[in-house]
């Protein structure tokens, strides 16, 4: 299996839609087989979509992605697992485990997205949602 | 219990735009309320994170404004870039930034502070959307029937001819038919026909069969099989050769044509969209373009006017340019002085579209400040080698003088500059004439 992440000093970049290299790790039995680093080209987000998928990747995990990118590699047949932040290796090793949980390494705000993509919170006010009440 | 509130954090918490301040680790130690607002993160989760995890900017990792100013030791103002918020939208912003100094003057970290341009944007877009279609700004009146008349003439198959100078987006109203036609989500196939010798054209538009020639070693489609079922723009048809055009002439009667070398003909399910800066109609009288390929091609004839004719787009193109080279070159400018203005509006541009485009993009290399000053213009614009302006010695010479720069102020619409000057368009016409004004 294919994983990319997009890469930045290390850790995974904060946005995808404007990443610049993309590190590719080939999984087998739980273990990670090989790692390459592309880079990205600085095109328009169909452009970097199609780059993406011509890497044959089977999974993508990344950090804020836009509605449109998530759409178009979603549309591409790319798994995604967006919102993601933290360091790499500690990322690639706790998903070759199978042991990723969103609460390690999502984003601050991460939680949230799911309900809020249903619509905007009751006071109007963009990105809170339930939380408004805390 | 009566809380201590901290007079910084209600200072901050009070202003419409959205601050935080780092650490010398890009931590993050203050958010307020406005920037949980324009990102949709809640200041509890984002003290103590990295700025970059909670700020999401698309200048983070490649044009961090923050590490600049840490760098230069200079602060940024308004650079323009986008966040994406916590539900995924991109959000359009300006970010300034400055180094944080403890009492003695070490820098502690720094603060950004960011404009939420929502709604300054889609006001934006809503403005440009009356003069704009399809990537094509103009508020000229002979531009605004032809962007009336595009959409039936998208949707028709019929062959069009689009006349124009060079720079006058000959391409660009091309694309917009494609894009309007139903053959928007095929190909579209640009072939500049001056820019390949004869026979290369030839391959290049039919392609060719293995053996036909002695580097061909592989079948080639050309650029009409690359159009198939899509939309072929032919650009600069008048440069063609006698040969091509008999070729090209039964590429359109017949929607059939041969790869060199092919025993076959292939068919061309191809909308053709043909332009040219030169006159079609002298050419065919001169002998030089054949007559019955000007009638194939000449079904419907749109000409572009030059930009010297439609002056009151030129602010509209400044603005859109500027906007342009602000994002790629991520240069704060935002305007252009009144001065440089009129220089621009006063030259005739016989590069049209493209030669503004050049010069704003020039201006954007020498400009240092957040507005466009004469000083950034290409030398040939300057002021200082414009004619310098001679004193009128007598009422005559004052009164040519001031209806001189009504009329170029109104691109010698004379019914325009009537009305600015308070008189009769026929008055106008007789001060003119009695003058020794004339229109050309």
């Amino acid at each position: 299996m294919k994983v990319a992440i997009p890469i930045w000093d290390g850790r995974v970049s904060p946005v995808m839609d404007t990443a610049c290299h993309l590190l590719i790790v080939e999984i087998a039995d739980n273990a990670e087989v090989s790692r390459i680093i592309v880079n990205i080209p600085q095109a328009d987000i169909s452009d970097r979509a199609r780059f993406i998928s011509e890497k044959n990747v089977d999974f993508l995990i990344c950090g804020a992605i836009s509605k449109q990118f998530e759409r178009m590699l979603a549309t591409s047949g790319i798994k995604l697992r967006p919102w993601f932040h933290g360091d790499i290796d500690e990322i690639i090793a706790a998903y070759s485990k199978g042991m990723l949980q969103d609460d390690d390494f999502l984003l601050p705000g991460g939680g949230r997205r799911r309900c809020q993509r249903r619509g905007r919170c009751r006071d109007g006010r963009r990105g809170f949602g339930r939380h408004r009440n805390l | 219990m009566i809380k201590d509130y901290d007079p910084t954090e209600v200072i901050l918490d009070s202003i419409a735009d959205g601050v935080f301040t780092v650490d010398s680790e890009w931590r993050i130690t203050s958010f307020n309320r406005a920037a949980e607002e324009i990102t949709g993160i809640l200041r509890k989760d984002a003290i103590g994170q990295r700025c970059s995890d909670i700020f999401h900017a698309s200048i983070c990792e490649s044009d961090c404004a923050l590490r600049e100013t840490f760098e230069t030791n200079r602060q940024i103002v308004n650079r323009s870039a986008f966040i994406i918020d916590a539900g995924g939208d991109k959000i359009p912003i300006s970010i300034s930034t400055a180094i944080l100094k403890d009492k003695a003057g070490n820098a502690i970290g720094g603060v950004e502070t960011f404009r939420d341009l929502s709604t300054i944007e889609e006001l934006r877009r809503e403005l440009e959307k009356k003069y704009s279609f399809h990537d094509i700004i103009s508020k000229n009146s002979d531009m605004l029937r032809i962007f009336d008349i595009l959409p039936s003439v998208a949707e028709s198959e019929s062959t069009v001819l689009i006349e124009g100078e060079t720079g006058t987006g000959k391409e660009l109203i091309a694309r917009a038919l494609h894009n309007l036609s139903h053959r928007k989500d095929r190909p579209f196939v640009a072939v500049n026909c001056g820019a390949l010798p004869d026979t290369l054209l030839e391959s290049e538009l039919f392609g060719y069969k293995a053996g036909a020639f002695t580097d061909a070693r592989t079948d080639k489609p050309g650029r009409f099989a690359l159009a198939d079922t899509g939309t072929i723009f032919l650009d600069e048809i008048a440069d063609i050769s006698p040969a091509l055009q008999v070729k090209l002439l039964r590429v359109i009667q017949e929607r059939t044509y041969e790869p060199l070398g092919a025993t076959e003909s292939v068919d061309a399910d191809v909308r053709i969209v043909v332009a040219t800066n030169k006159n079609l109609d002298k050419l065919v009288k001169s002998g030089s373009f054949r007559e019955d390929l000007f009638y194939r091609i000449n079904v419907i004839r749109i000409k572009l006017p030059p930009l010297r004719e439609r002056k009151e787009d030129i602010p509209l193109l400044i603005d859109h340019f500027i906007r342009r080279f602000s994002n790629l070159k991520k240069k704060p400018i935002t305007g252009i002085s009144p001065a440089a203005l009129a220089v621009l509006i006063n030259h005739d541009y016989p590069g049209n579209i493209r030669e503004l485009e050049n010069i704003i993009e020039h201006a954007f290399v020498l400009c240092r400040k957040t507005t466009i000053d004469t000083i950034d213009l290409p030398e040939n614009l300057k002021p200082e080698d414009v004619k310098p302006l001679t004193i009128p010695t007598s009422i005559d010479d004052l009164e040519k003088t001031y209806i001189l720069d009504a009329l170029k102020r109104h691109n010698w619409n004379r019914k325009e500059t009537a009305t600015e000057l308070g008189m009769h368009k026929t008055t106008l016409w007789r001060n003119m004439k009695k003058l020794g004004i004339h229109s050309s």
